[in-house]
């Protein structure tokens, strides 16, 4: 009975924990930096992206480019940064009768919600000029999954870290892996004859990479690229057929598995 | 109540807490001092579930801190050496954001801002607080749950000699009110006086328990030197220093200087000592 008593005391404080935590990210937020200057970029993206009226699919392209190099690492800087905000008060913070996990899901809830309101700012312009498709609104919906799982790996970056500057070494280094260093591995590996033998292994590499997996989910979406032409092996042509869904089973996969390891490093964390 | 039973922690394989025990009781104000590196915070830390000791137990108000450790910090409020806080927030953006934390009513923010003083900076923005500022702020919420322990690692030290005193007066209002206070520093001048009783932490652990009335006598800013005169008799024998721990070396001719917990007592007691020089 006691066991469960504290249990749902837990739970409880858990709630009221993540819900004060939520209320302050979103408050401290207004002057990270970071942010700032995301949002100066996405509104000036967002109207040049408006303004492109070539081909139908010229505006969705342009903020795809933008989705995969700067809010994804804009993501990552705010996430980290945030992480470091407040590092001066752990000792104060970690005081309070509250699971430190509910500190984390509260920076991250935050600032994921802070993604879905500001990346508006990168696609409302283009709604001005044309009619939004369907293609156009899962664009929306996967740029915000990629963003919370750049968050979530900037909170990482920044709670593993011992100063700020360290957090975001580390967490660009590992953007810029995940953006150009998979691939450039993926590509010097491409022509051995272990992976010409076995190609599912070359595939599910990129498959892994959130970054990857949300390029080529938007490419065969708004280019619709003939699938045929990559239908090879019986797992390349699942994941073709079902781009999206991977996209967001991946992503969720990474948020997971981020939060859990940064939550089991913050209970061990000792002042 | 605060109860510490043979509490290890090492760090980097350096041993900080060599089994401390200590008691603190509800409406006293239990003072912990010591030289630096003696294992005062490190105590304090484990105390307030910061960190987990290695060996020992501890618990507060009846919850262990290991079994129990978001019950025991229920019972708990700490202010830290230095108290930091987010320096994008207000002083009662920070407030509030505690007092949401614990679940409690938002009417005590204007009470504990007015307590320390602060009332007319609740707009104020953290990053443009000076020092003392931070550490009254730190104080409103040492009290703003309004717990039965209070745990004070070096408080007062950014204070000036106004607020150190209201500290204190603040304090032993607490204590008389049945709150257990457990408070480290090695300010042993300021605070002399104030506690109901204060243990000597020495080398990780609680070597003895010292007049909380007379500090300055009993404990000169630590286990310090003395340097005794060789006036009268001559130079008093070595193993008059009881609890002398370390070497005793002549200093120059007419003087001996030895390291010992309480100087002024020991060579008080000194036949032939001509005098003890702090």
């Amino acid at each position: 009975m006691l066991a469960l008593n504290d249990s749902e005391t837990s739970v409880a404080r858990g709630r009221a924990a993540t819900s004060a935590v939520i209320t302050r990210e979103l408050h401290s937020a207004i002057l990270n930096r970071y942010l700032q200057v995301f949002c100066v970029l996405a509104l000036a993206g967002g109207i040049g992206a408006a303004l492109v009226t070539d081909t139908p699919d010229a505006a969705p392209m342009l903020i795809l480019q933008m989705a995969l190099y700067f809010v994804s690492l804009f993501a990552l800087l705010i996430g980290t940064s945030s992480a470091r905000a407040e590092s001066q008060e752990w000792p104060l913070l970690f005081a309070q009768p509250i699971p430190r996990s509910a500190f984390l899901l509260g920076k991250f809830v935050a600032l994921a919600l802070l993604f879905a309101g500001l990346l508006a700012l990168l696609f409302l312009p283009t709604l001005f000029v044309r009619a939004p498709g369907a293609a156009f609104l899962f664009l929306y919906g996967h740029t915000l999954t990629l963003a919370a799982a750049f968050v979530a790996l900037g909170l990482c970056t920044g709670f593993l870290a011992r100063d700020r500057v360290q957090g975001l070494v580390l967490g660009v280094g590992l953007w810029l892996l995940l953006l150009f260093g998979m691939d450039m591995i993926a590509l010097l590996v491409a022509h051995s004859s272990f992976l010409q033998r076995w190609p599912d292994i070359w595939s599910s590499f990129l498959m892994l990479n959130p970054l990857d997996a949300f390029r080529i989910d938007a490419l065969f979406a708004l280019e619709k690229i003939p699938a045929e032409a990559a239908k090879q092996t019986p797992l390349t042509s699942w994941w073709l057929a079902h781009t999206g869904l991977w996209f967001v089973a991946i992503s969720l996969f990474w948020m997971a598995v981020l939060l859990a390891f940064t939550a089991r490093h913050l209970k061990h964390w000792e002042d | 109540m605060i109860v510490a039973a043979n509490l290890t922690k090492s760090y980097g394989g350096k041993e900080v807490l060599r089994g401390l025990s200590l008691e603190a009781r509800p409406g006293e104000i239990t003072m912990l001092v010591g030289e630096n590196g003696a294992g005062k915070s490190t105590t304090m830390k484990l105390l307030a579930g910061l960190a987990a000791p290695d060996g020992g137990s501890a618990s507060i108000g009846g919850h262990d801190l290991v079994q129990s450790k978001l019950r025991a910090q229920q019972t708990l409020s700490y202010l830290p050496q230095n108290p930091d806080f987010h320096p994008r927030l207000t002083c009662s953006g920070v407030l509030g954001f505690y007092l949401r934390l614990r679940g409690l009513q938002k009417a005590r923010l204007e009470r504990a801002l007015e307590q320390v003083g602060l009332t007319s900076f609740g707009r104020e923005r953290i990053g443009t607080l000076s020092g003392g500022m931070r550490q009254r702020l730190g104080i409103a919420l040492l009290l703003l749950p309004n717990t039965p322990v209070l745990l004070l690692d070096e408080p007062g030290l950014s204070l000036d000699p106004g607020w150190r005193q209201r500290l204190q007066e603040i304090l032993q209002e607490e204590a008389a009110r049945g709150k257990t206070i457990l408070m480290a520093t090695h300010l042993i001048a300021e605070w002399n006086g104030v506690a109901q009783r204060c243990l000597l932490c020495h080398q990780g652990r609680i070597e003895r328990e010292i007049d909380p009335s007379d500090l300055l006598n009993d404990f000169k800013a630590g286990p310090g030197s003395a340097r005794v005169s060789r006036a009268g008799n001559g130079v008093p024998p070595l193993r008059t220093f009881d609890s002398a721990r370390h070497d005793l070396e002549p200093a120059e001719k007419k003087c001996v200087t030895a390291r010992t917990p309480s100087p002024a007592r020991e060579t008080r007691a000194l036949p032939g000592a001509g005098s003890c020089l702090p």
